[in-house]
């Protein structure tokens, strides 16, 4: 069977074209065959869209022969619009496998050595038992040895006691301004701990137009504030080598008996009901200050508190350097840290403090509702701590009363029978 | 015939010559143990004293109520109430909670079949029988 072959075009044009033909002899497929066969349909195709691109581009550049290739748009004519001097997109693409080969290889010898490096070592391994003698590696920790003892920067438990932080407050104050004035660098506020005697207690922080003058009292000297900060006394105790001199002081000041150390206890203290004459004896070998209470050490905080001039709560701390300082002398006594976004905006000793010192939060609504004193003010406001009952309800209404009066007039309790009459 | 004027009762409408607000009480219950009374407890410790400013003519209360969810009560002219729950809820929603009950009256909640109600005759005429548009009707 004949092949017929594959016509371009629709069928309506196709039909339309037989039809001009006006040639009625010959069949519909012979003459369909015979106008529609074409061999160099695509070049003529693609005359065509070259001569419509070629006269476009004439229009546009406005000469005959316009600049760059006639076919823009053809793939085959890219190579032709490179720059001289520019390397093809083929030769990138090879000089980078090149590079990419070379990278592989120079990877796998190194590979390649570090094996052979690790075997060498292997040869001569020995697994261990224990640690010892093995190199540590990224252990930052100080190594401790006998007789040396390790103290943090800050205490080990925080201050919880209000007066407490306002004394360490006040002399971290102190101590800043007197290093300031001997012309200290401020970077030894935090250099040493005094336990034994704080002069800044006796001290009095007034801050004047021109700045802020230290007060001193009872004794109490800008040097004794600077030596206590500067100087670092070493306590027997802490020595590593202690000389004879210092094992003698040591001994005189040790409680124990060398020649009885078991015997600590006194038989008398053992004694259930001891007599009044051997509680004499008891309180007269016992170290405690019958006189000095537990109480006592909360009223002197207090005392010494109230002994200050309260204005050294308005000292400024504007300058960074200081209040750096103060915060950092704070948090060494205290153990309490401030945020950095409440440090920035506090100008004053005062909101320091109020960071510093913050009331518990109140477990009940009631409470911190009572605490906004604004809410007091406020006449059509009513606030009540106690659920409100019917009993409140129709008191409000005045009805209660009647109620009371009534029950009261035939002899029945007012809240049952089992409890007690009586009115609220 | 004289010309007689129509006689009509005088009706009060609430805003024309006077406003006269219909919430005339809010109570605000919460609760110090429930979670639930989380948001409650915040907007009574940080919108109460603003909200109770601005609405002078409302008496406001706050009272626990252990134990239970919060909720906001509503008392109004009328003699009703109306109370809404409001567990869980943020004190911007209580909030709103609060200004919706404000700007209540105490009527039921009632399904609006014909929003727009008006005294002026209607515009197109009363239907009668007796008329049709393009001629016709009844003819009696």
């Amino acid at each position: 069977m004949r092949r017929i072959p594959r016509v371009n075009g629709t069928p309506i044009a196709l039909h339309s074209r037989i039809i001009r033909t006006s040639n009625t002899s010959i069949c519909f497929a012979c003459r369909l065959q015979a106008t529609s066969y074409s061999t160099s349909t695509e070049s003529q195709a693609k005359e065509k869209q070259s001569s419509f691109t070629q006269g476009l581009r004439k229009r546009i550049w406005g000469v005959d022969n316009p600049p760059g290739p006639e076919d823009p748009y053809s793939t085959s004519q890219l190579g032709e619009t490179r720059v001289e001097g520019e390397p093809s997109v083929d030769t990138i693409v090879d000089s980078l496998e090149i590079n990419r080969g070379e990278l592989e290889r120079s990877k796998r010898s190194e590979r390649q050595q570090e094996e052979k490096q690790r075997e060498e070592l292997m040869k001569n391994y020995e697994p261990s038992n224990s640690w010892d003698g093995l190199e540590v590696i990224g252990d930052r920790r100080p190594q401790l040895t006998e007789g040396n003892h390790y103290s943090g920067f800050m205490p080990k438990n925080v201050s919880e006691d209000t007066e407490e932080v306002v004394i360490a407050l006040h002399r971290a104050v102190v101590e800043a301004h007197a290093l300031r004035q001997a012309g200290q660098p401020l970077a030894g506020i935090s250099k040493n701990i005094a336990t034994d005697v704080d002069w800044t207690v006796n001290v009095n922080v007034i801050p004047t137009a021109s700045g802020t003058t230290l007060e001193f009292s009872q004794g109490a000297t800008l040097d004794d504030v600077v030596q206590q900060l500067i100087a670092s006394p070493k306590s027997t105790i802490d020595v590593e080598a202690p000389t004879e001199s210092q094992e003698d002081v040591e001994a005189d000041r040790s409680t124990e008996d060398p020649l009885h150390p078991e015997a600590t206890e006194d038989e008398v203290n053992k004694k259930r009901y001891p007599t009044e004459s051997e509680e004499d004896v008891v309180a007269d070998r016992s170290r405690e200050d019958p006189l000095e209470t537990s109480e006592g050490t909360y009223v002197r905080h207090s005392e010494i508190i109230a002994s200050w001039n309260p204005a050294w709560l308005e000292t400024s701390v504007e300058d960074l350097d200081l209040k750096f300082s103060i915060l950092k002398r704070v948090t060494q006594l205290t153990g309490i840290r401030i945020a950095d976004t409440a440090i920035q905006p506090s100008n004053t000793v005062k909101t320091l403090l109020s960071h510093l010192v913050k009331p518990p939060k109140p477990d009940k609504l009631i409470d911190a509702l009572g605490d906004n004193q604004a809410l007091k003010h406020i006449p059509n406001l009513f606030i009540t701590g106690k659920k409100i009952t019917s009993y409140d309800r129709q008191t409000m209404l005045g009805r209660q009363k009647l109620i009371d009066a009534e029950l009261t007039k035939r002899g029945l309790p007012l809240f049952g029978e089992n409890r007690a009459r009586t009115l609220r | 015939m004289v010309v007689q004027g129509i006689k009509v009762a005088t009706t009060g409408r609430n805003g024309v010559g006077a406003f006269i607000l219909q919430c005339k009480r809010l109570e605000f219950f919460y609760c110090d143990w429930a979670g639930s009374s989380k948001g409650m407890n915040t907007f009574l410790r940080t919108n109460l004293q603003k909200f109770a400013k601005a609405n002078p003519a409302i008496e406001i209360l706050v009272s626990p109520r252990p134990a239970r969810h919060p909720v906001i009560r509503g008392h109004y002219i009328n003699g009703r109430e109306k109370a809404i729950c409001v567990k869980n809820m943020k004190e911007a929603q209580i909030l709103q909670k609060a200004e919706l009950l404000r700007d209540a009256n105490g009527e039921k909640l009632r399904r609006v079949v014909k929003p727009v109600k008006s005294v002026n005759d209607s515009v197109r005429g009363i239907w009668s029988p007796y008329h049709k548009p393009g001629g016709g009707g009844m003819h009696v």
